[in-house]
């Protein structure tokens, strides 16, 4: 194992990003009767703070096997190395309790060619379970039972363990929470409401979340943030409906209600596998590439931030426009599917900054300090 | 808000242009309507002669995905004939079924308290006895139109489709033929893009003055009516599936909410009832359902 001590990243070159303008942004009208906890999850304990667990025999880019003993290894590193603690068990109590009932949060949009690994899901419920939740007590979540069934998760999940889907079919709302929503006429939809998953509010107590490393056609990527938000709440694809979306501000607000904010404790984002371009999706093989790491976090913000550069430089190394690039001469110009020189829409991966300044994580990279670990 | 139109407690009838038949008693179709040239045929039973030529001809409802069309929004198309019931009709429809529609055919009917036949073939006629036998279940439900709005319809083809907006959109307006100072809002027609038409009212309206909202699907239509301690929500189903759970706002408090559903027991969950308003979710939508609601 080698391992550097946390850096601190110097700030890169102002990045243009154009955001629209805090005046220009949807009305929103938050409607829960959750207070948030004295110490929200989202920033956690560890506002700022990233740790990077690189192995790069952890999947094979070939056959995309995985290395099951390899992610267990990372995963208990990044804890360990997240928390400061000596021992795995503690390193998880710092966040999670054996009388939790616990959701993991499941991203399955691009399943089952790109999602949260069954395996690192796995390995996560396992080193719950070591740590004294109970397995009944864990279930793995996600909007969509049809992609949620497609990545098999039963097939490698300690027994016990549940997994559950919002929707059997698009449009239905009954995994929903009427109680908590948020409420934006973006284009004059007449259904205004987006309401949280209902065991968030009903029957979660804590919360991991475990994104993909992708890029996004309309949220520039996708990461922490856009997972926990547009993967916990209904309604949300209305947001993305024509060129100029509002994700810039959707994304973070979604994210920010309660008890979403106070209940997500932990972000473990799945980097063995990512997609730089067509995300969430994956249209063609080639936009599929293995970064080969797990980052580790309580900060969203932070380890977005992150996954900019990391999107950001494949693109850059397969010759593909920034995500920050918003002419409108790349939008809807091609096959977005195929050419990665072509947008669907305008990218807005200033969500992220527009998410810390809602109090979610630090977005400033000088701020931001790195542990990176290679096994 | 105003109410003037009762909804009539009318049951649809069925058109049979076909001999007599065991199918139809087993679908618990006793009496039915049938052309001039069937009524030798029908001597005996329970048969009244119509001439298809003196009713109003209606296209059967339902709904047109769209799926691989490119158009402005993703929103499914939504065939109905409220419009045409909330215009008047001249005398009594005929309304076309198709295979799989006269159920939902009749519920319209109802809802929008239209003298009606179904005209329909032998597939359809268990559906529809099915559908007329919930019909006739129902409490009496004899209560005034409830709209915020206003329109004022000039007869032509704009406003036909003006008013298909309004009703897709869960904008509920009654047609007058002056501007109404009880109502919200009173609206002309306006002749171009009639979703921007309906979202233009919507605007003059506002959203928190709106009688009823529905949450959670897009080809759910309602339709109100009520008086100072009831409500009554009708629910059409326009789709090909039950829609899985649809969530109702209606203005007022109204503690009492009883669900009656279309072929299966379904019940109004987390009722919310505030200050402004009464909130109850239905986790199944089948083809018709009606819903009271009440002080006590």
């Amino acid at each position: 194992m080698q391992r550097r001590d946390f850096l601190t990243i110097p700030a890169a070159a102002a990045v243009a990003m154009a955001a629209p303008k805090t005046e220009e942004l949807p009305k929103y009208r938050v409607q829960s009767s959750y207070a948030p906890a004295a110490q929200p999850g989202m920033p956690g304990p560890f506002p700022g703070r990233v740790v990077n667990v690189h192995a790069a025999n952890s999947i094979n880019a070939s056959t995309e096997k995985v290395d099951a003993a390899l992610v267990a290894e990372m995963i208990g590193q990044g804890m360990l190395a997240l928390t400061g603690e000596k021992d795995e068990r503690t390193a998880w109590r710092r966040f999670i309790q054996p009388n939790d009932v616990v959701g993991i949060k499941l991203n399955c949009s691009g399943a089952p060619k790109i999602c949260s690994h069954p395996v690192v899901v796995a390995e996560i419920a396992k080193q719950l379970i070591a740590s004294g939740v109970a397995a009944k007590n864990i279930t793995c979540y996600e909007r969509f039972q049809d992609q949620v069934v497609s990545a098999k998760y039963p097939d490698y999940l300690p027994a016990g363990v549940n997994v559950w889907a919002a929707s059997s079919g698009r449009d239905a709302i009954n995994g929903y929470d009427p109680r908590t929503y948020v409420e934006v006429d973006f284009f004059g939809e007449d259904d205004t409401r987006s309401n949280l998953v209902r065991p968030i509010s009903e029957r979660f107590t804590k919360i991991i979340n475990v994104p993909n490393m992708k890029d996004h056609g309309a949220s520039g990527v996708t990461g922490c943030l856009k997972n926990i938000a547009y993967g916990s709440f209904h309604n949300v694809a209305r947001s993305h409906r024509f060129e100029k979306t509002n994700t810039f501000s959707f994304i973070g607000t979604l994210a920010a209600v309660e008890p979403l904010r106070s209940r997500t404790v932990l972000q473990i984002m799945d980097g063995l596998k990512g997609v730089w371009h067509g995300g969430p999706f994956q249209h063609a093989d080639r936009f599929g590439f293995y970064p080969a790491r797990l980052m580790f976090g309580t900060d969203p913000v932070a380890m977005d931030r992150l996954l900019i550069d990391i999107i950001e430089e494949k693109r850059k190394a397969e010759g593909a426009i920034s995500v920050f690039n918003r002419s409108t001469d790349y939008v809807k110009k091609g096959d977005f599917r195929k050419d990665p020189n072509t947008n669907n829409f305008i990218r807005e991966p200033g969500h992220i900054e527009f998410a810390g300044g809602l109090g979610l994580g630090v977005f400033d990279k000088a701020k931001i300090t790195l542990k990176e670990i290679r096994l | 808000m105003s109410g003037l139109l009762l909804l009539a407690a009318a049951l649809p009838g069925l058109f049979v242009d076909a001999d007599p038949s065991p199918a139809l008693r087993e679908a618990g179709v006793e009496c039915v309507a049938i052309p001039a040239a069937r009524a030798e045929a029908w001597k005996g039973h329970c048969a009244t002669v119509v001439d298809p030529s003196a009713l109003t001809k209606l296209p059967a409802p339902g709904v047109r995905y769209r799926m691989n069309e490119a158009r402005a929004s993703s929103a499914p198309w939504v065939d109905s004939n409220g419009a045409r019931f909330a215009r008047g009709l001249q005398g009594k429809a005929l309304i076309a079924s198709g295979d799989g529609k006269a159920a939902l055919a009749a519920a319209e009917a109802h809802a929008f308290g239209a003298d009606a036949l179904v005209s329909s073939g032998p597939k359809d006629w268990k559906a529809f006895g099915a559908m007329r036998q919930f019909l006739a279940s129902l409490p009496a439900g004899d209560l005034p139109v409830l709209a915020n709005i206003g329109f004022l319809d000039d007869g032509t083809p704009v406003a036909n489709e003006n008013m298909n907006l309004l009703l897709r959109r869960n904008l509920l307006f009654r047609v007058v033929g002056k501007p109404d100072a009880k109502l919200d809002v009173n609206v002309k027609p306006k002749p171009g893009d009639p979703s921007a038409f309906a979202y233009e009212v919507r605007q003059k309206l506002t959203d928190p003055k709106r009688l009823l909202r529905l949450y959670g699907s897009e080809v759910v239509v309602a339709r109100l009516s009520g008086d100072a301690t009831r409500r009554r929500v009708a629910l059409l189903n326009y789709g090909n599936r039950v829609v899985e759970g649809v969530r109702v706002r209606i203005l007022g408090r109204w503690p009492r909410v009883i669900a009656y559903a279309f072929g299966e027991k379904v019940e109004a969950a987390d009722v919310v009832v505030e200050a402004a308003a009464t909130e109850f979710s239905l986790p199944r939508v089948p083809a018709y359902v009606v819903v009271d609601l009440s002080t006590r």
